[in-house]
């Protein structure tokens, strides 16, 4: 049964700390199964679930599938560029097309902001956001989370860093909100052009100092910087993006404490973090994808309770 | 047509009458009466009820109707029939269409649709060609052929150049010269005004400043030109300001502000309805509040609809994907009345959509006495009525007032000889 207080995952906004605790719960004991011999259950075995990516997406889209899989839901997978889907039929007409084939869940990767709450409104399905423009990320940011529990105890007090692109980026927003819910202070640090002008709305502290950024934290998550969304040239060069927004072996080295460093991936080496630092013992990067695949089997769990 | 409104409030500053309850007789389009008891017998329409109101015919002055080329948002009938329902006498057009007004036979096209209607068409002329902000369009042809202004629509002349050029050759015509003020490069690609809630869900904003900015550019250029000019969508703290300070320099300069940005805010797009989906976006309750400030002080001259019919298929989407705009004209006064709580007196409403467009055009002004023509509209601000199929004109539903009870209602418009009944 779920205990969720929310019918669909469309946003961290959405859920209270409760709900977040759950989901954690839930986690663990499938972070269990997925270590065992016999990583399956079959909790969802009556259920189907639709993947729909109208964007570009690798890991998400495996780590969903994994997880759907070792719940033993049936799985269907379409992936379209927005642009196609723009040219003919409307976002509902396609979902309610996959809809009739009895599908119980959609999980919905959309290059515009509100599109999972949009068709929340309008198809009978449960839906899960696996990201929506520059809005939310929100199983990213509770996997997040996770790890940051799982690796310091508990997030409750702790300082979190997010660096780099914040502007473009659903995962710092969804990240924000999750800390906060959970007790964490956060800083946001990147080039002026990359955070929002309005973020300390959000309460957060906001640098342009990676250093300070550093010394402040608990917790270093290193965003990607995400060219393909930009429209305008935010910064000059990613050369001088590296040299000042860049974390290496050297600053980490240098600072008189243990840093716990995040990427959501896809890594670009040198930009946002050398190498030296992704290899690192600091790095949790790689616990990072594994938990994210029992967070979305708990997330999946706990909502499909409410299939009807 | 001899026709009688009974027993009706008159709000008309201008008039001697104003605040008084009269019986208005009118013969042959015009005002032949007002008194108190006056005899119906002999009249071919008697308008009658209960707290019946009266002021000057309201005029719009901006409205975007999309025919020709998007007939089924809008026709010129129907979006004349919607201007009547929402209480309207004339409202001018913006050159959006396809093609876009920008050519002699496409104001005559415009006048020969409106022909015979209650309500008055007053065609705005494109001031670049295909409104692309690049080459001047043939605005003396147009105005010579009827149009009542120029105005490049929803399009900034981002050419400084090309704007300085078109305000001293639209100079003599005499005719109310329209910036719209975005600027282009900041309002690309934005959904909402940018804030705090703008940063909450994710859309990319466009800053206040967007407006500013491209108000700034405009008043210099003016100043150098020495052209008058009208700035019909001004919604932001920052752009009341300039305009209340190039007025106080002496600047034949005028503004206005769309009726729902007095009603609606930011946090209005939240739930991610595209219905609150508008250019140039809801601001935030500071905006809002210097809006209704300008106002008062008669910075802004007048209240817009911006009524932009827009079909199901536009607005039934991502919100990022749907288009801008409301259809607005036929709940202009409910909008207006519930923004208007605890704000102004009602008085100060009419007079925006009464003596302040009809100085923005030049027209002569109108008041409510006896040998004046019959200009105006009868309604209500206590009728409560469902904004749906039965009640509406317009061929369009993106409003977010769609389904909803109003409270106000326009009772009939009068034009001279020409009547029309709101659609109950």
């Amino acid at each position: 049964m779920s205990g969720l207080s929310v019918k669909h995952l469309l946003g961290i906004k959405h859920l209270t700390t409760e709900d977040i605790e759950l989901i954690f719960q839930t986690a663990d004991t499938f972070k269990d199964v997925i270590n065992r011999p016999i990583k399956k259950v079959p909790s969802l075995r009556d259920i189907t679930i639709a993947n729909l990516f109208f964007e570009n997406s690798t890991r998400t889209k495996l780590s969903f599938e994994l997880a759907e899989k070792r719940l033993s839901a049936d799985v269907i997978n379409f992936s379209a560029s927005a642009s196609s889907v723009k040219k003919g039929e409307t976002l509902v007409d396609t979902v309610n097309n996959i809809l009739s084939m009895k599908v119980d869940m959609v999980v919905m990767r959309h290059p515009d902001a509100g599109a999972g709450e949009f068709l929340s409104r309008h198809v009978n399905a449960i839906i899960v956001n696996a990201g929506d423009g520059a809005h939310e990320h929100p199983t990213q940011a509770l996997l997040d989370a996770f790890s940051i529990r799982e690796k310091l105890g508990s997030v409750r007090g702790k300082k979190v860093a997010i660096i780099g692109d914040i502007l473009h980026s659903r995962v710092a927003l969804s990240n924000i909100f999750a800390l906060h819910k959970l007790g964490a202070e956060v800083m946001v640090c990147g080039p002026a052009t990359l955070i929002p002008k309005h973020i300390r709305s959000l309460n957060v502290h906001v640098t342009h100092d990676l250093r300070s950024a550093l010394e402040w934290c608990d917790v270093a998550n290193m965003l990607r910087i995400q060219l393909e969304r930009q429209d305008v040239q935010y910064f000059p060069t990613l050369r001088e993006y590296a040299q000042n927004f860049g974390l290496t072996g050297r600053m980490l080295r240098e600072l008189d404490k243990e840093l716990i460093i995040m990427h959501p991936g896809p890594i670009n080496r040198g930009v946002e973090i050398t190498s030296d630092v992704a290899d690192s013992p600091n790095a949790i990067i790689l616990d990072q994808v594994q938990n994210g695949v029992a967070i979305r089997m708990a997330v999946l769990y706990l909502l499909a309770g409410r299939v009807e | 047509m001899r026709i009688l409104i009974s027993n009706a409030r008159i709000i008309d500053p201008t008039s001697p009458h104003h605040g008084k309850d009269r019986d208005i007789l009118i013969d042959g389009g015009k005002i032949i009466e007002i008194g108190a008891g006056i005899d119906g017998d002999g009249a071919d329409e008697v308008i009658e009820g209960e707290g019946l109101k009266v002021s000057i015919g309201w005029v719009d002055l901006f409205a975007t109707i999309g025919d020709p080329g998007f007939e089924h948002r809008e026709t010129v009938v129907s979006a004349l029939d919607a201007a009547a329902n929402g209480g309207f006498i004339r409202i001018v057009v913006s050159p959006k269409s396809l093609p876009a007004t920008d050519s002699k036979s496409c104001v005559e096209y415009l006048l020969k649709q409106a022909r015979g209607h209650t309500v008055g068409l007053l065609p705005l002329a494109a001031i670049t060609k295909g409104l692309e902000g690049r080459e001047l369009a043939e605005m003396y042809d147009m105005v010579n052929s009827g149009a009542t202004g120029v105005s490049n629509a929803k399009r900034t002349i981002s050419d400084s150049k090309v704007m300085q050029l078109a305000m001293q050759y639209a100079e003599g015509l005499n005719r109310p010269f329209y910036s719209f003020t975005e600027d282009e490069r900041m309002g690309h690609g934005t959904q909402m005004h940018e804030g705090d809630v703008s940063t909450r869900l994710g859309l990319r904003g466009t800053p206040a400043l967007a407006e500013e900015l491209a108000v700034t550019r405009d008043l210099y250029l003016a100043r150098y030109t020495g052209a008058t000019v009208h700035f019909p969508h001004i919604t932001t703290k920052g752009a009341v300001q300039l305009i209340r300070e190039a007025k106080a320099e002496g600047m034949k300069v005028t503004a206005s502000v769309p009726a729902h940005h007095l009603l609606f805010t930011d946090e209005t797009v939240q739930t991610f309805d595209s219905n609150y989906k508008v250019r140039p976006p809801f601001r935030n309750s500071t905006h809002v509040d210097a809006l209704w400030e300008g106002l008062k002080d008669g910075t802004l001259d007048a209240i817009i609809s911006d009524h932009e019919a827009l079909e199901v298929e536009a607005k039934f989407m991502e919100f990022g994907q749907a288009k801008a705009g409301i259809t607005a004209l036929e709940t202009l006064l409910p909008a207006l009345l519930r923004a208007a709580e605890g704000q102004c007196e009602l008085a100060l409403l009419i007079e925006k959509l009464t003596t302040g467009p009809r100085k923005v055009l030049g027209m002569e002004a109108a008041t409510i006495a006896e040998g004046q023509p019959a200009e105006l509209t009868i309604f209500s601000t206590e009728v409560e009525w469902v904004y749906n199929e039965d009640t509406a004109c317009s061929l369009s539903k993106n409003s977010p007032l769609w389904g909803h009870a109003l409270t106000g209602r326009t009772i009939a418009v009068l034009n001279g000889e020409e009547i029309a009944f709101a659609k109950f």
